[in-house]
């Protein structure tokens, strides 16, 4: 195979379809790839070649047999080592569950299984999507392939790393208080945080119950369209997921705002955290991009950051410790010295403050709801500026000062995030697209119609 | 890797610390200590914000932590 390929996986899919490239051949190839750039890029804990390998000859006899199931057939993608999957070991990242080997695949990997995706491996994440970057856990963090001296950002480095990399297709990361939203502003990539309760997180090591989400991370919005619609819906493992019908994401996708009212979230990023001003002035263009696709774009006035993550903050670290607690009190110098203090953070925490923090919640979403009354949908920055050094990267970073992916987390909201420009330094930056509840349809649509008319995605780091 | 700190607090005593930790089993080394001394009143800081927010006691934390009502089960 000598033509370079495709950058999206709506591209492969369709080449696929047309029988131009086989599952067999690109699957090789990423393996390859993943052979020659992974040692410095630290995206995969794992390979799984031989899976990827049976995988991929499963969805090419399907194609020969002109059997086409959906877009996912033969799609090579890796999974953030969270997600159980059946013989597989998945540690989490950490030494504390070096040796655990589910039997059973969660039911986001049995669901990407059944829509016939090749599983390449096990993604890099801070352990237990909480402590990271770390130096002294059993694997190295994940590096920024735009610049390998940089922080992807976390908890979901790895599947960052291996998207913008080229080293998969798909991949699904975890998001508790930023987790997807994060890598994706830092590696310039797409993804979403669907609305909570949307997707299931059975089988997926938890941080914090009644925060966490699932959600996919792709080179394009239409990509993070068709993963969620392969895992989004009711499951019975999951009591947090809701029942209710799952409309088609990617029909739903739009080239143009017209109709929709946005309100962009200045006060965050100008007043409460302020953001660098190459980030600002990316927000500046991204706003005159949507008024141009025919959106109405307005200053929307919103509650301060604080009452958003502060009590995000310890509704976090409180449950995180409440996880963690048995294993700390026995196995505390196993854990990366990251993870074992920000979670023993939770110790801190008087059970009447954790309380009023969820209470705290209900006002804030109740708030939040209200906004929406003016507008369809929210739109901030995705991050106070371009990556910082890995090496820089602060130890209570959340603690030390707001960020601006909680308070979609707190809210429970559907939240889409798009790359939206670069830095000074190379290095990409990010926009977040909020919506209603379940009413994540939008939140791609209009994420979908800025990235095409803004182009920044089809932007890859030289390797 | 403890950073040094850069928020405007006064790091917890190493013996406030302890009477955290110790009841929970935590086996704490001595840099242990010291960064959950900061990230300790860190967190103090953020409690405060939350005892500081107006708020009804009576206030249903809902248990069930649907975004959407109508969406609960």
């Amino acid at each position: 195979m000598s033509a370079p390929l495709p950058l999206s996986l709506a591209e492969l899919a369709d080449a696929y379809a047309k029988r131009s490239l086989s599952p067999v051949e690109v699957t090789d190839s990423l393996l390859a790839r993943i052979d020659r750039l992974d040692d410095k890029l630290h995206a995969y804990i794992a390979v799984t070649a031989d899976r990827a390998r049976a995988d991929a000859k499963a969805a090419e006899a399907e194609f020969a047999a002109g059997r086409i199931s959906g877009p996912l057939q033969g799609i090579p993608i890796g999974l953030k080592d969270l997600y159980e999957t059946a013989g597989i070991a998945t540690t989490a990242h950490s030494k504390i569950r070096i040796d655990h080997v589910p039997a059973t695949d969660c039911t986001v990997a049995a669901r990407l299984r059944a829509a016939g995706t090749v599983l390449l491996g096990k993604l890099a994440t801070h352990e237990f999507a909480f402590g990271g970057p770390s130096f002294d856990l059993p694997w190295p963090p994940a590096r920024n392939p735009w610049n390998t001296e940089y922080f992807t950002s976390g908890s979901s480095s790895g599947s960052a790393a291996a998207i913008i990399a080229g080293m998969a297709y798909g991949t699904l990361g975890s998001d508790t208080g930023g987790s997807i939203r994060g890598p994706c502003a830092l590696t310039g990539l797409a993804g979403i945080k669907p609305t909570y309760g949307l997707v299931s997180r059975a089988g997926v090591f938890p941080l914090t119950w009644t925060l966490d989400t699932v959600g996919p991370m792709t080179a394009t919005i239409e990509d993070s369209a068709i993963m969620l619609q392969a895992i989004a819906g009711a499951d019975p493992r999951d009591t947090t997921c809701a029942d209710r019908p799952v409309p088609d994401y990617r029909a739903a996708l739009r080239s143009d705002l017209k109709g929709l009212k946005i309100g962009l979230l200045r006060r965050w990023h100008e007043k409460d955290f302020v953001a660098t001003s190459p980030m600002a002035a990316a927000f500046d263009e991204a706003a005159k991009v949507m008024r141009g696709l025919g959106g109405q774009v307005i200053d929307l006035d919103c509650p301060p950051l604080m009452d958003y993550h502060a009590p995000t903050l310890l509704i976090l670290s409180a449950e995180a410790f409440a996880y963690h607690r048995d294993d700390l009190a026995t196995r505390w110098g196993d854990y990366g010295e990251f993870l074992r203090e920000r979670a023993a953070m939770g110790a801190f925490i008087p059970s009447a403050d954790y309380v009023r923090a969820t209470q705290i919640r209900r006002v804030m979403q109740a708030k939040t709801l209200a906004l929406f009354d003016q507008v369809d949908l929210l739109v901030t920055v995705g991050a106070v500026g371009e990556a910082p050094k890995i090496q820089d990267a602060r130890q209570f970073v959340t603690l030390e000062g707001p960020s601006f992916t909680t308070p979609f987390n707190l809210t429970g909201l559907p939240t889409a995030s798009t790359p939206c420009g670069f830095g000074p330094t190379g290095l990409p930056l990010g926009l977040q697209i909020a919506a209603r509840p379940f009413n994540d349809a939008l939140a791609l649509a209009a994420a979908h119609a800025y990235e095409r008319a803004a182009g920044w995605w089809t932007r890859r780091p030289t390797l | 890797m403890i950073h040094p700190p850069i928020a405007n607090v006064t790091p917890l005593s190493e013996a406030a610390v302890r009477a955290v930790c110790e009841p929970h089993g935590l086996k704490l080394g001595p840099r242990d200590i010291e960064a959950l001394a900061y990230g300790g009143a860190l967190m103090g800081r953020m409690i405060d914000h939350i005892r500081a927010f107006p708020l009804d006691a009576a206030t249903d934390p809902a248990h069930r932590f649907h975004a959407d009502p109508e969406a609960t089960r």
